[in-house]
């Protein structure tokens, strides 16, 4: 029994020896992002560069735009990853954030049934959404105040007809208030058009039967931002932390990084930067 | 505010259809469960017992799996429905009433039996007397599946849908406020629902208490 003890000190003492050898703990940043962001993958792909680099181990909570800017508010964030450019600029304004960077972006695309009831292919997202609207063609909405959500009101807002009519026509217009995997699924069970980023839409493509009908529209473009919170603001924040990773996301190596993510994987590039 | 109105109107709805549909199933089932000397019926308690405590999200694929496009029932064009809610609820509920209602069987079976025995009751006849008998502890038997289908999320969430001005109810309403970070709105229609839950027990205890006439309760 001695002899098992003395055999499991010395364990011990080899194990803590390794740690010791380590360099310095990683400093932990609690980054929210919004859930689209967070199921492309990207930031898990970037997690080991991150680490390696500059020290620095995420903890990611995934929430909708709204609730992350709340986060923010609320101090449970260091910094902030978002794609909701008008509610991110009040956020700023409002002294929530030291400042706004963008710095990739992609393309949302409206995917709906491969017979495209409504005729849009081909068109800008401004005058799909007029089609679809016009043609009654079953639309569904992510409701959810997300940034997915917000660039689908700025689009209905482009083609001149009453927002806040149009998604209260329940005629055609199908508010799910749910994440963007539950509303693509709707969407594809409903065989209905819906707005969706690419990102999410490849990587569940394979379960769903909705093609991209719109893309690339420059209407459709899609901006990411970091915010680093503002400690004068809010209290018990990080911010030493969230700037050295807000710098390390703005450097040519991250954003060549970033731009070579979901190649093998999808074949198309997920993320753009400039 | 008349939408908050609706999404209560379309919880109680299902919640209380759900229940009911359960309830006229489970508390005879459970009853005969309790009764029942079979080797059967004293196989399935353990399985009523355990799928009482079951993830509610299981009811919820299930139901999602059926009723989708590709799933067999597919063609009723029943997901994100009303109905769908109800059929998930059913699900979940019914193995809860019925795994709260046998155990109260259990400890007046022998008398009970007895007594039916001396008084040549037909077995037919034994399981209204036994009713009557247990009205109380079944009352609260289908009082817990109602909070149950009331208080659900996860599977209502997957088969309605969250649709607003269709299947929006008050949980998956909360959900999505949070989501959106509107947390004292959510705490509002939380507070709201916890008030409507206590207001359904307490009429429906206050309304039972009169008709029962019985001094033990």
């Amino acid at each position: 029994m001695k002899r098992l003890f003395v055999s499991f000190l010395v364990c011990m003492m080899m194990l803590s020896g390794c740690t010791v050898e380590e360099k310095e703990p990683p400093k932990t940043l609690r980054l929210t992002t919004t859930t689209s962001v967070n199921d492309s993958g990207l930031l898990e792909y970037l997690r080991p560069y991150i680490l390696e680099e500059t020290n620095i181990n995420l903890e990611i909570v995934s929430l909708g735009s709204g609730a992350a800017l709340e986060a923010g508010k609320r101090g449970d964030a260091d910094a902030l990853l978002a794609h909701s450019p008008a509610a991110e600029k009040t956020f700023v304004e409002e002294g929530y954030g030291v400042k706004r960077s963008t710095f990739m972006y992609n393309f949302f695309v409206i995917v709906g049934p491969s017979g495209d009831p409504a005729q849009i292919m081909n068109l800008s997202a401004a005058e799909a959404f007029k089609k679809i609207e016009s043609a009654k063609s079953q639309f569904i909405s992510r409701g959810d105040n997300s940034g997915t959500h917000s660039k689908e009101k700025a689009i209905w807002k482009l083609t001149g007809l009453d927002a806040e009519a149009v998604s209260t026509d329940t005629s055609f217009y199908v508010s799910a208030g749910s994440g963007m995997g539950a509303t693509l699924t709707m969407a594809s069970e409903k065989q209905a058009y819906t707005l969706t980023d690419l990102a999410t839409f490849l990587s569940m493509k394979s379960k769903l039967s909705v093609n991209v009908i719109v893309s690339e529209s420059p209407d459709l473009r899609n901006d990411y931002s970091i915010i680093v919170i503002n400690p004068d603001k809010v209290s018990n924040v990080n911010v030493e932390t969230a700037r050295a990773f807000e710098a390390w996301m703005l450097s040519e190596r991250a954003l060549k990084l970033i731009a070579e993510y979901g190649k093998d994987t999808y074949g198309e590039t997920l993320f753009f930067t400039e | 505010m008349k939408e908050i109105f609706d999404i209560i109107l379309t919880s109680l709805q299902v919640s209380l259809s759900s229940t009911m549909i359960a309830a006229v199933f489970a508390v005879p089932f459970g009853l005969y469960l309790g009764l029942s000397t079979k080797k059967t019926a004293l196989r399935l308690r353990p399985v009523f017992s355990s799928l009482a405590g079951l993830p509610p999200v299981l009811a919820g694929i299930t139901v999602f799996l059926l009723l989708s496009n590709a799933g067999p029932l597919g063609s009723l064009r029943l997901l994100y429905s009303k109905p769908a809610i109800v059929t998930a609820q059913v699900l979940i509920v019914f193995p809860l009433i019925v795994a709260s209602v046998y155990p109260l069987v259990l400890p007046i079976k022998a008398v009970f039996l007895e007594t039916c025995f001396g008084l040549n009751i037909p077995k037919k006849k034994q399981i209204r007397y036994l009713f009557s008998e247990l009205r109380y502890g079944l009352l609260a038997a289908v009082l817990l599946g109602f909070g149950r289908a009331m208080a659900e999320v996860g599977a209502v969430m997957m088969v309605g849908g969250n649709i607003r001005y269709k299947t929006r109810v008050m949980t998956t309403a909360i959900v999505l406020e949070t989501n959106q970070g509107n947390y004292s709105t959510a705490l509002t229609l939380g507070i709201a629902l916890l008030l409507i839950s206590f207001s359904i027990n307490w009429l429906v205890h206050g309304l039972f208490k009169e008709v029962s006439h019985d001094p033990l309760y």
